[in-house]
């Protein structure tokens, strides 16, 4: 709006100069001054008409969507298959197998809305700290001296980004009034921010980028918090061919709307 | 609902571009190479358990485990000790993806030594390493102790 406004103003000031230009041949002076007062006057008007429209549309969006922030503990897990990999490197499976559910955390923010009051979303960016479980699915051996080894290092420690955008239904049970509960679905990405270690870096294993799929629950109360359990799978490796990892990760976590807050 | 969506696609790709930015600083494969190389034999005394030797389709192993074996100690300040009383520098290098060992030292008698070793297979606890000679190929299996 500003812009166009501005553009406008221009336009008026092109035909000032050709006004000037023309005053040399008939046009009086008294002109060329009505019209660049003119202009500082529509230059001024379009700043207030561009004030007002962001704050509009910032009132708008914090009518329709709600800003929240949220934290929770998560677990995961890798599943690994590394055959056909080849490194200088080995690594003991006894020693780095270790195929269950570990303990991180995460933390970011979230928006929550309604698209024409008929279909509700979320949209989150949270920074994730993993510290992932990892099974291998296969193994070298180099027997009689080494007993089962592989030559790809899986990261127990990821740093991610998570973007996410899901899709929320509402479940028709109990007191809706008092509680709601949805079923949310949808894909998320993660970013890796917190690069990898050095035994990774020697192949340059890991993909920065990978997307998810998610699914989970969500319990909204009419208390200051809402609690939600989500469930995220990779949907492509974490690795670069012909190593194969999938991720499985699950949350359990709390959001409080930010107006709740300040 | 048209500005709501265009904001929510600002704070997307503002995060996308901090978390690429963040993301795209990394060392280059070559030097990660030496650097992990160094990590896992410094600082610890390498026992020779198994030594072949490969003539064609030929393979000879020889076992020295429960025996009084060769022994060789890597340190951090990248000198390097041996059960024979050999003295020196070690260094690792790269050359196309393969990673090597030089020992440049002396024996207990004064005389100069060096050796150039292939490195075939290196981890925190087993490292194998082959040299060949007059179209012998010989491998040594070490463990970490």
């Amino acid at each position: 709006m500003c812009f166009v406004a501005n553009v406008q103003a221009q336009k008026v000031d092109s035909v000032a100069k050709k006004g000037r230009f023309n005053f040399k041949l008939s046009m009086p002076n008294i002109s060329l001054k009505s019209k660049k007062s003119k202009t500082a006057t529509i230059v001024t008007d379009a700043t207030k008409v561009s004030q007002g429209t962001i704050g509009e549309s910032l009132s708008q969006v914090a009518q329709k969507t709600t800003l929240s922030v949220m934290t929770g503990v998560n677990f995961s897990k890798q599943s690994v298959s590394a055959a056909g990999y080849t490194s200088n490197f080995n690594y003991n499976i006894s020693e780095n197998n270790n195929d269950l559910f570990k303990p991180g955390f995460f933390a970011g923010v979230r928006i929550d809305g309604s698209y024409r009051q008929l279909h509700d979303y979320a949209v989150s960016v949270s920074l994730n700290k993993l510290t992932s479980g990892v099974g291998y699915t296969s193994y070298n051996k180099l027997s009689p001296y080494m007993g089962k080894y592989t030559s790809f290092k899986a990261e127990d420690n990821l740093l991610l980004m998570n973007v996410a955008a899901h899709y929320k239904k509402l479940i028709p049970i109990g007191d809706r009034v008092r509680y709601q509960l949805y079923a949310i679905a949808g894909p998320s990405v993660d970013i890796n921010v917190g690069g990898v270690s050095t035994d990774n870096q020697v192949g340059d294993t890991y993909k920065k980028i990978f997307f998810k799929g998610d699914i989970g629950l969500e319990f909204y109360n009419r208390s200051n918090y809402n609690l939600f359990f989500h469930y995220h799978h990779s949907l492509s490796s974490l690795t670069n061919s012909p190593i194969s990892t999938s991720l499985s990760s699950f949350e359990f976590g709390m959001m409080v709307k930010v107006k709740d807050l300040f | 609902m048209k500005n709501s969506i265009k904001h929510i696609l600002y704070i997307l790709l503002f995060s996308v571009s901090i978390s690429l930015v963040s993301a795209s600083c990394s060392k280059d494969a070559a030097s990660a190479q030496v650097e992990l190389s160094y990590n896992m034999l410094q600082e610890k005394t390498w026992y020779l358990d198994y030594a072949q030797s490969i003539v064609g389709a030929n393979v000879t192993t020889r076992s020295y485990i429960g025996q009084s074996t060769y022994f060789i100690n890597f340190l951090e300040d990248r000198s390097t000790i041996d059960s024979d009383g050999i003295t020196g520098k070690y260094s690792v290098a790269n050359t196309g993806g393969h990673l090597s060992i030089s020992i440049t030292g002396k024996t207990a008698s004064g005389n100069p030594v060096s050796y150039n070793y292939q490195v075939e297979s290196m981890g925190s606890k087993n490292l194998v390493l082959s040299f060949v000679i007059s179209g012998t190929t010989y491998k040594k299996f070490y463990t970490a102790r």
